[in-house]
């Protein structure tokens, strides 16, 4: 740059157009420049920057175009010689004071640089500057290239004094942004001799004075006609009858054409500098001296109908082409190409069209914000909250418009500089639809203050972001009047106090890069209404880089493979099938910013977040489903895929979806809004959904896969109890490949399902049908064989199995302890009775039936004793409703088929007459302290005695292993109850080949819990069968108190539309109480995509793309499915750090 | 029609494309050649495509018109390909085969093609193809940011510029920082050992 500061007449320089302006003008001995920076005109304004480092030449950013054009005219006023450029539509801005000062005139020379754009490489529009100065009747020049436009500015300057008016040079992109050879000239002196000398004739234009003004400008055109006719640049080649009449960088496409066409002798060609006023003489000689005229402009036909008009006044008989049909295209830049066609025609040339080369669509590559943009975090932060809602995003002029691409879409609309602020205030007016303002500082100062007096004063509801990164980025890093850049030159503006100064009383200003304050300011700022300001401050990173001069990090973040992809359910990382939409990924995103109480900066990694939890139901599900990932599924639609979901967890959801005693539900976080959602009733949706046909292709599949795996093992392991526990382990080691064989004491498999479960609830068919499918995968069943019986664990171990799996329940009911219990003829407990009912098809049962207990087996022998015919059926349960362990749904069922329910009772004695039982003698209960399981205690009140009339007494009160099936056998320890011990994890009993899963082991008691075990247990023995101890547990054990903490990742600050919880279609209480048929008929497809939709995604899922989905970072990205960081390009912000659900980038050293 | 070579130029935002186009406008004059460097800024360092042309000779404007280009210099393959609209059979085309993987690729997951296939394409255009991984080449001379000089070797070792390759050369180091100065030598000297290994056929 310094270069251009030197006197050196003659030296040859290759020059950018805008620099060939600042040559020409430090020629023509400018002072003063202003400019606001714009493409393409920026590098302008650049260079006088540099040099007013270096020189005495005075140069300043001014905060827009239009203070730009006020402070250089009035230098020009006070007789400094001055230059002012901007890109066109910043003409738009300065057309104020351009069409006044065009009245007063200037002493100094004046130069306003317009640079228009055509084919906007850089603008939203392609406006035609060169209207400006027909309307403001300034002079304007035109330069064809580089070397013209250092000579033109120079000769404007000298234009200008002559006149005493400023002179427009109007420049386009093709002209700014190429270099040519520049031959320099002379340097004028600077002067600094400024001075207002007092004339109120001529610079107060009040009516009086412009009156007087205005036909002085007009006559003023005759003199600037004649003074730019000396300046020589307008010039009529060679001979023709032919003649093309041209501008600016036309020209050059023009001369071109023409020596391809080999026809540069066969036309005059009119090359046109003075866009106004027009050279004449120049345009009536070419139209005397031809027949047929092509005007070749860019953009619109200004000289086009200027000679047309002019034609008309001289009666010239000539024909003029021009931007008519097929001839000069009217929009976008010219080039030879586009020419071509209209200069052949003219010349009655037939030109074939260009073999064009077919090139295949490739992947496009739009402009991005750059990898570490602080914009790219703000709109994070901001679509975070704002995405939840119908959110209308006004944005503006700068870097930020790139919000505008997806992943962020964060650009509805924009309209011109400062135009965000107002544009959202207008849309507001009568529309409660949510909206955001973004604006970049830099913008801000140029015309968004106004706009933000405005929504103050007249109280408007605005949201605004003002995106400040200390810097006009777009146009290269120029400051802004907060920047200090050098401080003895630039004072800084306090944006804050600026804004308060305006009365925005709701003002924040967060760092982006802590994502987790800005989310909250944003949620905050989105629960209030008036005028909010939100300042997102971070300086852009290539600014702070290359101006600021800071260092590089000594970080970088990689990716870390083992964590990205991985919920820890599956074997492999790419195991589930599921794909998560976007919103659920931004709001899992969201709540793990939020839910964070580490700091996911911090360095090394150790210090982090560690790896986030799933959603509260998965983690209250014994067997670990993954609920919010098949409730995706559902709501998509993608029922099938939802299904093979659930399948992953649990190998019978069709018996699940009717019986599951539902902890996911009562954990489920949409309870605390309005009621739970119903996932076991989508999960017997889902698999109710399901064809014959597709249940035995998929059986099919699971069979070949067992078969495939079984060839690499194929060890011998016997599963003992067909119930949920022993199915579920049997399944999983069929399919580790293990040859199984399943023995249990009934002809039928299923256990406590078929033993237990009275058919009303759960269908006969149903239980087969499901079961069946398990077995028929390659699993070996063997009926009617009794443990301790028929064999012992020690005698399957001596027949060559290489490992037991205990899992034969606890199918002994619990006594009263009451006198008589066992003699008495009309007492048994339930598990006998429904034994019978379910087993034996018994159809016997007492007139009045009394069941004791307040759990499920109660619930099932009262409902199972009015299908048996009894005339009355009544619980008898010793606390409360509160305390009762059966669930809710249950109760209102039982009640409902008209059980009746005695609370705070407990009996005493049974009556008997006559060896009969007549009735049971209980006693009241009141409530007292609570005992170890949290539930209050029951406390028998003296002397409250009642009798009720009975002949069936049903205890329900709980169940107990059978202990003496392992008489004589392995010895594996029991404890006081009875139950084998077993390791929570992996089943281990204190035999290295025995292993127990379900309530044998004393712990869960319910068929879910029963499952996890099975499975766990599967995994136990394949630990110890094939020493594979790398693979992880394909369930983890979840304490209490980890379940509670997983209501930290509930997702934060959401406020669901209101919804209820479906119930599915049932008989009437009094229809169904008298058979066996099923009573419930599940929910409908509407139903379940309203619970679905009702579900609130929490949790995190492994399965994400967030990253890449939602934030989209150049730096990183996406190779054989997975991703990785570009560390060139990453700018180790931290933020993807901190975006990831799974915790899975982290902070290494370069 | 007067003598003139029209090159044109083409990469991503990043890779010092707009460098190497005023390193050879720079070499143009220096050898007293009249030049014009046509350039379009705005989106060059936000990951976008950057082209530009330098027309030496007895030019008028900026723009290489299609299939017009005597040199194509491509610093990303599908980048090159993509401007083999400015190419013809005449056309010799020098390309870097490291591929830039636009970030939108991973986003919309769009396949970035085979780069033998894109190169297919570019020889079903042109024959006179010098590609290799020019990416490469700079890390071995010390820095990936040597990419220019590399591909600026190549253009002189080819011998298709109508000046010495010492002028260009000698442009190069004076225009690079005082510190990339070796770095930037060695580049150019594997660019021109680069094109005197892959021959093409001689540039019209």
């Amino acid at each position: 740059m310094k270069l251009l500061l030197e006197e050196k007449p003659g030296n040859k320089v290759l020059l950018l157009g805008n620099e060939g302006i600042v040559r020409g003008a430090l020629e023509a001995g400018v002072e003063v420049a202003t400019a606001y920076p714009g493409t393409p005109s920026s590098e302008i304004a650049d260079t006088f920057y540099a040099l007013s480092q270096i020189s005495d030449v005075y140069f300043e950013y001014s905060t827009n175009e239009k203070v730009a054009l006020e402070v250089a005219a009035a230098a020009a006023i006070s007789g400094m010689r001055a230059i002012c450029s901007m890109k066109h539509v910043g003409l738009n801005v300065a057309a104020d004071p351009l069409n006044t000062v065009a009245y007063t005139g200037v002493r100094a020379g004046l130069v306003i640089v317009t640079a228009d754009d055509p084919s906007m490489h850089s603008s939203q529009n392609e406006q035609d500057n060169r209207f400006y100065a027909k309307l403001s009747l300034v002079p304007m020049l035109e330069p064809a290239d580089p070397t013209e436009a250092q000579e033109v500015t120079r000769a404007a300057f000298a234009l200008s004094e002559e006149l005493e008016m400023p002179v427009l040079l109007r420049t386009t992109t093709r002209v700014n942004h190429t270099r040519g050879v520049c031959t320099f000239d002379k340097l004028t002196p600077r002067r600094f001799q400024g001075h207002f000398e007092k004339d109120f004739m001529r610079w107060v234009p009040v009516p009086l004075v412009a009156r007087g003004l205005r036909p002085k400008l007009i006559a003023r055109q005759a003199l600037a006609y004649e003074a730019m006719k000396k300046l020589g640049f307008d010039r009529l080649e060679g001979e023709g009858d032919i003649g093309i009449i041209t501008a600016g960088v036309a020209y050059a496409y023009v001369k071109e054409v023409l020596d391809e066409l080999d026809a540069a002798d066969r036309a005059q060609v009119l090359k046109i500098t003075s866009i106004h006023p027009l050279p004449r003489h120049l345009i009536e000689q070419i139209l005397s001296t031809t027949k047929k005229i092509l005007v070749v402009e860019e953009l619109e036909p200004y000289l086009e109908t200027e000679v047309k008009a002019i034609t008309q006044e001289i009666g010239a008989r000539v024909e003029i082409h021009g931007k008519g049909e097929d001839w000069v295209p009217r929009h976008y830049e010219l080039s030879g190409d586009r020419i071509r066609p209209a200069v052949a025609r003219i010349l009655d040339i037939p030109v074939e069209a260009p073999a064009t080369h077919e090139i295949p669509a490739l992947p496009g590559r739009p402009p991005l914000l750059c990898a570490g943009c602080t914009h790219r975090t703000t709109y994070y932060a901001v679509k975070s909250v704002a995405d939840m809602y119908d959110t209308y995003y006004a944005s503006d002029i700068g870097c930020y418009t790139l919000g505008l691409l997806p992943p962020l879409a964060t650009t509805d609309s924009f309209l011109c500089m400062g135009g965000a602020v107002t544009m959202a205030c207008g849309a507001s007016i009568n529309n409660e639809q949510p909206h955001v303002a973004f604006i970049g500082d830099s913008t801000f100062y140029h015309s968004g203050i106004t706009g933000l007096v405005n929504a103050v004063h007249n109280r408007h509801n605005l949201l605004l972001v003002i995106l400040d990164n200390s810097t006009t980025a777009m146009t290269g890093h120029q400051p802004h009047p907060s920047s200090e850049l050098v401080p003895e030159k630039q004072a800084h503006v306090d944006l804050e106090q600026l804004i308060r100064g305006i009365g925005v009383t709701d003002l924040h200003v967060v760092d982006p890069n802590d994502l987790k304050n800005t989310i909250d300011v944003v949620q905050g700022a989105y629960s209030r209404k008036g005028v909010r300001v939100i300042i997102s401050r971070r300086p852009c990173p290539l600014f702070a880089r290359r101006v600021l001069k800071e260092k590089a990090p000594v970080l970088t973040y990689r990716v870390n493979q083992d964590k990205c992809k991985y919920c820890g359910k599956l074997c492999d990382h790419e195991g589930c099938g599921i794909s998560i939409f976007n919103d659920d990924q931004i709001l899992r995103g969201r709540t793990k910013i939020l839910a964070s109480d580490c700091d996911p900066m911090a360095f090394p990694a150790e210090g982090r977040a560690r790896k986030h939890p799933e959603a509260p139901c998965t983690h209250t599900c014994p067997a670990s489903i993954c609920v919010t990932g098949y409730m995706a599924l559902a709501r998509a639609g993608r029922y099938a895929e939802a299904l093979a979901l659930i399948r992953q967890s649990v190998p019978i959801p069709r018996i699940l979806g009717r019986i599951c005693h539902r902890p996911c539900e009562s954990n489920c976080v949409r309870g605390d809004y309005d009621d739970p959602i119903s996932i076991n009733g989508v999960k017997r949706f889902l698999a109710e959904r399901e064809t014959r046909e597709q249940f035995a292709e998929y059986l099919g599949q699971m069979r070949d896969k067992a078969m495939e795996a079984r060839k690499n093992n194929g060890g011998k392991v016997a599963v003992i109890g067909a119930g949920p526990g022993g199915i579920a382990a049997a399944w999983d080691l069929n399919q580790r490949g293990y040859e199984v064989t399943i023995f249990d004491r009934e002809k039928i498999a299923g256990g406590m399902l078929i033993a237990g479960l009275p058919a009303h609830r759960m269908p006969r068919a149903l239980v087969k049908e499901e079961i069946d499918g398990v077995l028929s995968t390659g699993i070996k069943f063997t009926g009617g064989k009794t443990l301790g019986r028929d064999f012992t664990v020690k005698s399957l171990l001596d027949d060559g199995f290489e490992a037991v799996c205990l899992a034969i329940g606890a199918h002994r009911g619990m006594s009263l302890g009451l006198a008589g219990e066992d003699e008495v003829q009309g007492v048994e407990e339930a598990l006998s009775f429904l034994h019978d009912v379910n087993i034996d098809g018994r159809r016997k049962c007492g007139r009045n039936v009394i069941i004791v207990g307040g759990g499920d087996a109660a619930s099932d022998a009262a409902r199972v004793a009015l299908r048996l015919g009894a005339e009355s059926s009544r619980i008898v349960y010793r606390r409360s409703e509160a305390e009762m362990p059966m669930d809710e749904e249950e109760l209102r069922e039982t009640i409902d088929e008209g059980v009746e329910i005695q609370y705070l009772a407990q009996p005493v004695e049974l009556l008997v007459e006559n060896g009969k039982l007549v009735g049971l003698k209980c006693v009241k209960n009141e409530l007292g302290e609570p005992d170890e399981s949290g539930r209050h205690r029951p406390v028998p009140i003296a002397g409250s005695e009642f009798v009720i009339e009975c002949d069936h007494v049903i205890p329900a009160i709980g169940q107990t292993q059978t202990r003496e099936v392992l008489d004589g056998d392995i010895d594996l320890g029991r404890d006081k109850w009875g139950a084998v011990p077993a390791d929570i994890k992996t089943g281990a009993t204190n035999h290295p080949r025995v292993f127990a899963a379900g309530d044998c082991t004393g712990e869960g008691w319910t068929v879910i819990d029963a499952i996890a075990q099975g499975r766990k247990a599967a995994y136990g023995i394949d630990q110890a069968l094939s020493g594979n101890d790398a693979e992880v547990e394909p369930i983890a054990f979840h304490t209490p108190a980890e379940i509670a903490d997983s209501h930290r990742y509930r997702p934060a600050g959401v406020s669901p539309a209101p919804g209820s919880r479906a119930i599915g279609a049932e008989r009437p209480g009094s229809d169904r109480c008298r058979d066996f048929e099923e009573f419930s008929f599940g929910l409908t497809e509407e139903q379940v995509l309203a619970e679905a939709e009702r579900c609130l995604s929490c949790g995190q899922c492994a399965r994400c793309n967030n990253c890449i989905d939602n934030f989209g970072c150049p730096a990183i990205y996406k190779q054989d499915g997975r991703v990785y960081i570009d560390e060139v390009l990453c700018t180790a912000c931290g933020v993807c750090a901190q975006l990831c659900p799974n915790d899975a980038i982290e902070a290494v050293e370069v | 029609m007067a003598e003139k070579t029209d090159i044109f130029i083409t990469g991503v935002g990043g890779q010092g494309s707009l460098s190497a186009s005023t390193f050879l406008g720079q070499a143009a004059v220096e050898a007293g050649l009249k030049v014009l460097v046509g350039e379009i800024h705005g989106m060059a360092q936000r990951g976008g495509v950057v082209e530009s042309s330098v027309r030496i000779g007895e030019v008028y404007g900026p723009i290489v018109s299609d299939g017009q280009a005597d040199i194509l210099l491509g610093f990303e393959p599908i980048e090159t390909l993509r401007a083999m609209t400015k190419a013809s059979e005449k056309t010799l085309v020098v390309t870097n085969t490291h591929p830039v993987v636009p970030a939108m690729v991973s986003m919309k997951g769009d396949k970035y093609p085979d780069t033998d296939e894109v190169l297919g394409r570019i020889r079903a255009i042109s024959p006179n193809v010098i590609a290799f991984d020019a990416t490469e080449t700079a890390k071995q001379a010390g820095n990936a940011q040597a990419l220019n000089a590399v591909l600026l070797g190549v253009l002189a070792g080819a011998g298709v510029l109508p000046f010495v390759a010492e002028i260009l050369r000698k442009v190069v180091l004076d225009g690079v920082p005082e510190k990339a100065r070796d770095v930037n030598e060695k580049a150019f000297a594997m660019g021109m050992e680069m094109a005197a290994k892959q021959t093409p056929a001689p540039c019209a």
